[in-house]
């Protein structure tokens, strides 16, 4: 009677969950350096480029029921070429989680704990995020149909007071630098999209697999808007050059923020706040992907060996860095490698589903 | 004379039975009782004048084998041997002193019906059937316990309960194998999904309109003779915070007080930990006068918040503990000591800041807003954790904490039912009934996440609107 599967809704949660992490904090600086005022025009952009990937590995998913990417690439690619492919998500998806938390772990010391180690700080993210994790994928879906609309009208709410003081003049003008600069700054818009390729492993656990680019559109849709949204916001309160140099832009402008007669001095607490969930369940999906991934590999039961397997080496890769530029060329790394998984693997094996089925149809 | 010396060999070590001897020539009695189980003025008034004034045969059940005799007679029946007829019979001695149906002291409501369950399942069930008549109302009894042989009974409304949810019960209490079932309690921690859930999966009460309105809604509910707490399963953690006034006040006040009750819940988590997070880590998000006439009063306390507040959260715990056990007289002693000198004695001693006791007090309070004990228990307990994580993380503990145990809460489940549902996953026909308790017309529906068949519970065609 009780049907444990995604629903719609569910597995539109988990990929926003994914897409939306440490991102949200420092996106528009990151946008604003590389593209200027029209950064939101290039995140829309990014988001076009990403419908069309989700839509091939939708596809895909829908042409082996009941099976993840997990079991058809070894399929479609050959045996050992799909391993790689599959060892190369494992890796990246560990290198992500890794920085991921890294990064989150810097910007809670940074605001809330500055005396706190950071490896601390990454074991207390790191112990909350796998115990969701033994939960199994249900319960993650749970988890994340709870909290992500909570954390998200949180943070609406919070961005609805910096409208006061906004000149969206400062927005212009568009497409002011030509469209060049927009494409060129387009791969690292990408990163902050990164996420949706979950879908690639979660999509058999749906209860109605055919609507799942329904809900990856849904789960798009809401970031880009998001995204766009503060990267809009940010320039519109403090102008392209100034939120280029600032760090935290979505904090700043927050801070920035005094509400009349209110019972908390500091808006920017609830930002913390609302961010935690999101740092947290977006490790929480690449971790879990990760550990599905191996322990299908290795046909296992059971993802929560290897998930628990898994802690310290992530707690390694987070701890390595040194400092922030570190972490922030290792995070690099871990997305071009994500831009390429997203973009190639689902292409080669469209291709090679294709040929296969021709040639099915051919004899 | 086979059954005579059974008997006494089966149950002579006991002084407590007795075997008589009636009758003339030609009838012939022997009874065999325990005397702590019978009536004695009712046997020989009623029992033995009917027996021989009658010259019908007897209008009792027939015992076939000694072991049934046995059992009868550890029941409390009166088994009659009638040489004549060379057949044993078994009697209602009518002899079980029980406690008479009072106003329960646990679940006291405004209002609504006032009985509360006793000890006894006949009278239990009695209470249901009575307001229930209905032959849909299935009940089946069953015996628990290897050496207590409780009774225990099931209870469900067919087409309403979904079969699989009935036979999950089924299956659970049949692996139930223990020696003693003394309490409900008992057979709640054998079936419970989850046992390192601080969080109860079962609901228990004493109230019978709280049984009648859940079997009504498709769930099952299990009696336990001997214990007045009756269980109700599937459980949701919804259901923890509401209580039969709900329903039978207006909806708006009832809304309201369930309102109430969920910010004290939160309150009752959260605000120590909340406390000591701001105090001790981000003194900066506190309004700053606030925040100087709170460290004007601390300057003079030498532990830190965390040391501070545990301190006097446990004490807290300790004084409702102390008032619980002890007799009423006592008790108000026990608050008045308690509340009044500890609580102004350590401010004035300078050992805690005011502010922390006015913390402490709302806590308190807002830990009895839940209406079900156990819930309330398990608020309490998890308080600590989070004040220790607030202590060592401040308001990035506090999240952790409250995420870990959301996670907990999504990850339990009650007999095949999410625990957490209907808030996820989305059930939001059932949002009518959750935080806000919608008109009675709005509640035509059965709830959606126990898949009734029967859903409708309503036909407003009838009502008219405006008269």
């Amino acid at each position: 009677m009780i049907k444990d599967k995604l629903t719609n809704t569910q597995m539109a949660l988990q990929m926003f969950a994914a897409m939306v992490g440490v991102g949200v904090l420092s996106l528009p600086s990151v946008l604003v350096g590389s593209a200027g005022v029209d950064a939101w025009l290039v995140i829309l952009l990014a988001g076009g480029y990403a419908v069309i990937a989700v839509s091939i590995m939708a596809y895909l998913g829908n042409r082996f029921p009941g099976k993840s990417i997990i079991q058809y690439a070894p399929l479609l690619l050959g045996h050992v070429l799909g391993t790689c492919v599959l060892l190369a998500f494992l890796l990246y998806f560990l290198m992500f989680v890794g920085t991921i938390v890294r990064m989150s772990a810097d910007v809670t010391k940074l605001f809330l704990l500055d005396l706190t180690q950071v490896e601390v700080i990454v074991l207390g993210m790191l112990v909350t995020s796998t115990y969701l994790i033994l939960q199994g994928v249900n319960a993650i879906a749970r988890f994340n149909e709870f909290i992500q609309p909570l954390a998200l009208f949180a943070l609406l709410l919070v961005l609805t007071q910096t409208l006061r003081e906004t000149d969206f003049g400062r927005l212009l003008p568009v497409l002011g630098d030509g469209i060049q600069s927009v494409l060129q700054s387009f791969p690292s818009v990408f990163f902050s999209l990164l996420g949706f390729e979950i879908l690639l492993f979660l999509h058999p656990f749906m209860e109605n697999p055919s609507r799942g680019l329904q809900s990856a559109f849904l789960a798009i849709g809401m970031t880009v808007v998001l995204y766009a949204l503060l990267t809009i916001l940010s320039i519109a309160l403090m102008g392209a050059a100034e939120v280029e140099l600032i760090e935290y832009p979505a904090l700043a402008i927050i801070k920035s923020i005094e509400v009349p007669g209110s019972f908390i001095e500091r808006l920017d607490s609830i930002m913390m706040m609302v961010w935690v969930p999101f740092a947290v369940t977006s490790i929480v999906m690449f971790h879990y992907c990760a550990s599905l991934i191996t322990s299908q590999l290795l046909g296992l039961q059971d993802h929560r060996v290897v998930s628990l397997l898994y802690v310290p080496i992530v707690f390694l890769i987070a701890v390595l860095p040194r400092n922030v530029l570190e972490v922030e060329k290792w995070s690099q790394w871990t997305s071009w490698l994500g831009v390429g998984l997203v973009s190639l693997v689902p292409l080669s094996m469209i291709v090679a589903y294709k040929w296969r089925a021709r040639r099915v149809s051919s004899t | 004379m086979k059954w005579d010396k059974e008997l006494a060999n089966r149950l002579g070590s006991s002084s407590d039975f007795q075997r008589y001897e009636l009758g003339t020539e030609e009838k012939q009695l022997l009874f065999f009782y325990l005397d702590s189980l019978v009536n004695l003025t009712y046997i020989q008034n009623q029992l033995v004048d009917k027996l021989f004034q009658d010259q019908h045969p007897y209008p009792l059940t027939a015992v076939h084998t000694v072991d049934e005799a046995v059992q009868a007679i550890l029941e409390g029946f009166i088994v009659i041997w009638s040489m004549s007829e060379q057949t044993a019979y078994k009697a209602i001695s009518n002899g079980l002193e029980s406690r008479s149906i009072e106003e329960s002291e646990n679940e006291s409501n405004l209002r609504g019906p006032r009985d509360g369950f006793v000890e006894s399942l006949n009278t239990n069930l009695s209470l249901i059937r009575r307001r229930l008549p209905n032959a849909d109302l299935h009940i089946h009894i069953r015996e628990i316990g290897r050496q207590t042989k409780t009774k225990v009974a099931l209870l469900y409304v067919q087409g309403i309960v979904h079969p699989d949810v009935l036979h999950e019960v089924r299956t659970r209490l049949d692996t139930i194998d223990i020696d003693q079932v003394l309490d409900s309690g008992i057979v709640e921690q054998w079936i419970e999904d989850s046992w390192v859930s601080p969080f109860p999966q079962i609901q228990n009460t004493e109230l019978p309109n709280k049984v009648l309105h859940a079997i009504l809604e498709g769930r099952v509910a299990i009696m336990v003779d001997g214990s007045p707490f009756v269980l109700i399963v599937p459980v949701t953690f919804s259901m923890l915070f509401q209580a039969p006034d709900d329903y039978y006040d207006r909806w708006l006040i009832g809304s309201a007080i369930r309102i109430i009750r969920a910010v004290g819940a939160l309150v009752a988590l959260f605000l120590p930990a909340l406390y000591i997070a701001l105090i001790s880590y981000h003194p900066g998000m506190i309004p700053t006068q606030l925040a100087l006439s709170i460290s004007a009063t601390r300057a003079e306390v030498p532990f830190p918040s965390l040391v501070e507040a545990i301190a006097m959260e446990a004490t807290l715990e300790m004084l409702r503990e102390a008032g619980l056990r002890l007799p009423k007289m006592l008790s108000q002693t026990v608050g008045i000591v308690g509340g009044l000198v500890i609580g102004q004695a350590a401010v004035e001693a300078g050992i805690v800041s005011p502010v922390l006791v006015i913390v402490v007090a709302i806590t308190a309070i807002s830990t009895f807003l839940v209406p079900a004990y156990n819930a309330s228990i398990a608020l309490r307990m998890l308080r600590f954790p989070l004040m220790l994580l607030a202590g060592s993380l401040g308001l990035f503990g506090l999240i952790l904490g409250a995420l870990l145990i959301l996670a907990h809460l999504v990850s339990l489940k009650s007999f095949g039912i999410n625990y957490f549902s209907p808030i996820v996953p989305y059930r939001t026909k059932d949002w009518k009934d959750l935080l806000v308790r919608a008109p009675l017309p709005y509640l035509k529906e059965r709830p959606e996440i126990l898949h009734s068949f029967n859903s409708k519970r309503m036909n407003l065609q009838k009502r008219k609107k405006g008269w």
